[in-house]
């Protein structure tokens, strides 16, 4: 339960950070009627998607058919609660263009909280390679 | 407790090496550090087929369990070893090896890089190019077995 919590403040942050940059670029230069209330729509959009995010993504399946059905449910229940909340709250219409636009700026939402893990895995990884060469450098020099 | 000074000097020629150990209360890691490393543990009996060879624990990169049988991979050849994966665990603690997933014990020694993989999780090239991941789950043990944080063993 604990791990789960930990997960889900964790995605809770990163999400509610992408949607807020997403609706501040909507509402600059698309939207520029929108009320307060949507802060309190991207909060619940935000947890909504933070629960699957922290379900499914702490299964850790040990095969790669495993982790592909993994990543293709996290991503069709992430596009599906979202397109969902953008016509629940009335942030779009229902047209081809709108359904498109929104399916745009999920993605942006998704790459944004993606690239965010990815670097901080990166710098993560950097620190230990370090200390892993630290430590066996004089045993690659024998 | 305080930390312990460590000295190491070069035997005279001839000379056996020893290991003295002056302190007032020996550690209990210390010590079974110190049986670990004059054990039976260093040699450990792989199977190749009905061939029998012991194989240095240095020489491993990586114990894994496969369905029910617990192998040994070297640089090239594999091994199927006798013992239980959680007992190889305890058996080589001490000796840079931990356990990366639920199946596989690595030797931290035999990694050559790091490279970070979605979702948290590692994968370790190993220094003859094979790669293994390292779970996310054991990823901090590994931190604290570098020295990079507190969590872990």
């Amino acid at each position: 339960m604990k791990k789960f919590f930990d997960s889900f403040i964790h995605y809770f942050a990163y999400i509610t950070t992408g949607a807020l940059i997403v609706a501040a670029i909507f509402w600059k230069f698309v939207q520029k009627d929108m009320s307060v209330g949507i802060l309190w729509e991207i909060i619940l959009s935000g947890v909504l998607t933070a629960i699957p995010s922290a379900l499914i993504l702490n299964i850790e399946p040990e095969t790669k058919k495993g982790i592909i059905i993994c990543w293709v449910s996290h991503i069709i229940s992430i596009y599906s609660i979202s397109i969902a909340l953008l016509f629940i709250f009335k942030w779009i219409e229902f047209s081809v263009s709108a359904i498109l636009l929104s399916i745009l700026a999920v993605s942006l939402i998704y790459l944004f909280t993606a690239e965010l893990h990815f670097y901080s895995d990166k710098r993560h990884t950097a620190l230990l390679n370090d200390a892993l060469h630290q430590r066996y450098s004089k045993d690659n020099e024998k | 407790m305080k930390a312990m000074k460590i000295i190491i000097e070069n035997p005279s020629e001839g000379e056996e090496e020893t290991i003295i150990l002056r302190c007032r209360q020996p550690d209990e890691r210390l010590l079974q550090f110190l049986n670990n490393y004059n054990s039976e543990y260093t040699n450990i009996p792989g199977y190749d087929h009905d061939k029998m060879t012991m194989i240095s624990y240095k020489d491993v990169y990586y114990f894994e369990s496969v369905e029910n049988r617990v192998y040994a991979y070297c640089e090239e050849k594999v091994y199927e070893v006798k013992n239980r994966l959680y007992e190889l665990e305890q058996n080589y603690q001490h000796f840079d090896f931990m356990r990366c997933s639920k199946s596989m014990i690595l030797n931290i020694a035999k990694i050559d890089y790091l490279a970070p993989m979605f979702n948290g999780r590692l994968e370790a090239v190993l220094k003859n190019n094979e790669k293994v991941i390292i779970s996310r789950q054991y990823v901090p043990y590994l931190k604290a077995n570098l020295g990079l944080s507190e969590g872990g063993k």
